[in-house]
């Protein structure tokens, strides 16, 4: 087992990142072997072999906490963590046991990022970033489809905001279970209207019904709520793109969707019986 | 827990390094319909992107071959499996200070168990248990039991093969993996929108129209053109999701999508729908 447990703790991360980047001195070259470091290290407390062996594994640090890099906290946070836990693996690594530092090395480091997270009161990787993200690639969309006339796609969204497409992905997730909660949450039975932002747009042209061709619904349609009539003309007759019917009444294209999710689901159903 | 119950999903694919955000995506949809707890969610989505990034590494040199990936949900647990038909793992030989090294020592920190085995034939299945409670509370809901495994056939290379039991999760779980391959092929937002309407509707078919309580899809998508077959659906069934907009009633699916065909298959009927991007 480790006999040194006492000064590993005045190491911190910052200084970690320093002795990765010198030379530790005249007694450890890059050929010693890694055994070799850590019999130095835990016998004789020599302090030069342990930020040899620190400085050694350190891409693995930094491969583990590319593995929890989302969109939301700052890599280098996370390669401070890991390196953290790389300090404690080199420290409690007993050489005796036959196995490879890696090995006992990566369930430590996870240890120390998946305990980062809960300490921040986060689940791994997911909410209260996910939030964040979804308000961000909204806004992205909104400035990408004025500056182009235009929806982006997921990777132009991906590429401006130097994420992910997963991410991006994730987010879009996100934004509409929000919105389902939120924003258009009237979901009433198709009689009654009330509350929501997309009321707005209804009243001005009355004559708007599915009585076109292309929307043939008959009874199916009269069943359905006006703006939900109304939004399906104007995304199938008139054939405006999502993004155009969200200009046109002024709501987000992600409302819009929504709203289309729902009128198509329940058209479905009225067809179906 | 009936060792006749095939997985709840099944994933079968070419291994390159892009499919991993589809398994990662098709992981997350199943998270949806499970409500699984978000710390289990990652664990899974670390481990199984470790054991398929091997795969897309290794099992097949330079090139790439067939993976598959399993999901099976059962009592307290989730399974998954992940095999390929390469050249074989051979742990023992596996440097463990390199890189290939330490995915198997992920798997085996974020996995309550897991299993290395070569398969007969060649190839390897990778195993992954991993525990669905936590301190006596579930990590997931237990869906009801899925129906018997049904083969996927060979997929070809930018196609997805999926299996999927019971049908109630398909809305969610073909949803993810249609929008994943929706976005790798370009489409704008608009059209990636209407993906939604799509999938929503074909799996309100499927609730009605499959003939077990599995189905299975193939999705492929090639520059801003998205296709998804599935089934098998009873016959006949499909008649009404492709009914033209001459009938007085007219589905939401011919609205939506470019081509809808119906195309009898030994087993029932496959409905085959293509979705293209048209606009600049």
């Amino acid at each position: 087992m480790s006999t040194a447990s006492g000064t590993s703790r005045s190491m911190t991360p910052s200084t970690l990142a320093t002795s990765s980047s010198r030379r530790a001195g005249a007694d450890t070259p890059d050929r010693v072997a890694t055994e070799e470091l850590f019999a130095r290290w835990q016998q004789h407390g020599d302090r030069p072999a342990r930020d040899e062996l620190v400085r050694r594994f350190l891409p693995l640090a930094r491969k583990l906490a590319r593995r929890y890099n989302g969109a939301r906290e700052p890599f280098d946070d996370l390669v401070q963590v890991a390196s953290l836990g790389l300090v404690k693996a080199v420290d409690r690594y007993d050489l005796d046991r036959g196995t490879a530092f890696s090995s006992f090395a990566v369930p430590t480091i996870l240890g120390e990022l998946k305990r980062y997270f809960r300490d921040l009161g986060w689940a791994v990787h997911v909410p209260r970033g996910a939030q964040e993200l979804a308000v961000k690639v909204e806004e992205a969309h909104q400035r990408l489809a004025t500056r182009t006339g235009h929806a982006p796609t997921v990777s132009e969204l991906a590429q401006y905001l130097e994420i992910e497409i997963e991410d991006v992905l994730d987010a879009l997730e996100t934004a509409r279970a929000h919105h389902a909660s939120s924003l258009d949450a009237p979901h009433d039975d198709g009689e009654g209207e009330s509350g929501s932002v997309v009321d707005t747009f209804g009243a001005e042209d009355p004559a708007l019904l599915l009585a076109d061709d292309r929307v043939t619904v008959g009874e199916a349609a009269r069943q359905l709520s006006e703006r939900e009539r109304e939004v399906l003309h104007l995304r199938f007759v008139d054939d405006l793109t999502q993004t155009q019917l969200a200009d046109r009444v002024g709501v987000s294209q992600m409302q819009i969707s929504r709203i289309l999710r729902r009128a198509v689901a329940r058209l479905g159903e009225l067809t179906e019986s | 827990m009936n060792d006749a119950d095939g997985p709840i999903v099944g994933l079968l694919l070419q291994s390159r390094p892009q499919t991993l955000t589809i398994v990662r995506g098709v992981l997350s949809g199943i998270a949806e319909t499970l409500e699984m707890d978000p710390e289990l969610l990652d664990d899974l989505k670390t481990s199984v992107s470790e054991a398929c990034n091997n795969v897309v590494l290794h099992a097949y040199g330079e090139g790439s071959g067939p993976m598959e990936i399993r999901v099976y949900a059962e009592d307290g647990e989730i399974r998954v499996t992940v095999d390929d038909e390469g050249v074989g793992l051979d742990r023992a030989a596996a440097p463990s200070d390199a890189s290939t090294g330490i995915g198997v020592s992920v798997i085996e920190a974020l996995a309550r168990e897991a299993h290395f085995s070569p398969r007969p034939g060649g190839g390897t299945e990778v195993t992954m248990t991993f525990a669905g409670r936590r301190d006596d509370h579930p990590l997931f809901t237990m869906p009801r039991s899925a129906g018997a495994e049904l083969p996927l056939g060979p997929v070809a290379d930018g196609e997805v093969g999926l299996s999927l039991s019971p049908v109630s999760m398909l809305a969610v779980v073909l949803g993810r993996l249609a929008r994943t391959l929706a976005a790798t092929a370009h489409f704008s937002l608009d059209r990636f929108s209407d993906v939604y309407l799509v999938t929503d509707t074909l799996a309100a078919h499927a609730a009605g129209a499959a003939l077990a309580d599995r189905v299975l899809a193939r999705v492929s998508a090639s520059e801003r053109r998205l296709r998804v077959v599935l089934g098998p659906f009873r016959r006949g069934s499909g008649a009404a999701l492709a009914a033209s907009t001459t009938d007085h009633v007219s589905s939401p699916l011919t609205l939506l999508a470019d081509e809808i065909a119906v195309r009898e298959a030994e087993a029932g009927e496959m409905v085959d729908v293509v979705v293209v991007d048209h606009r600049r």
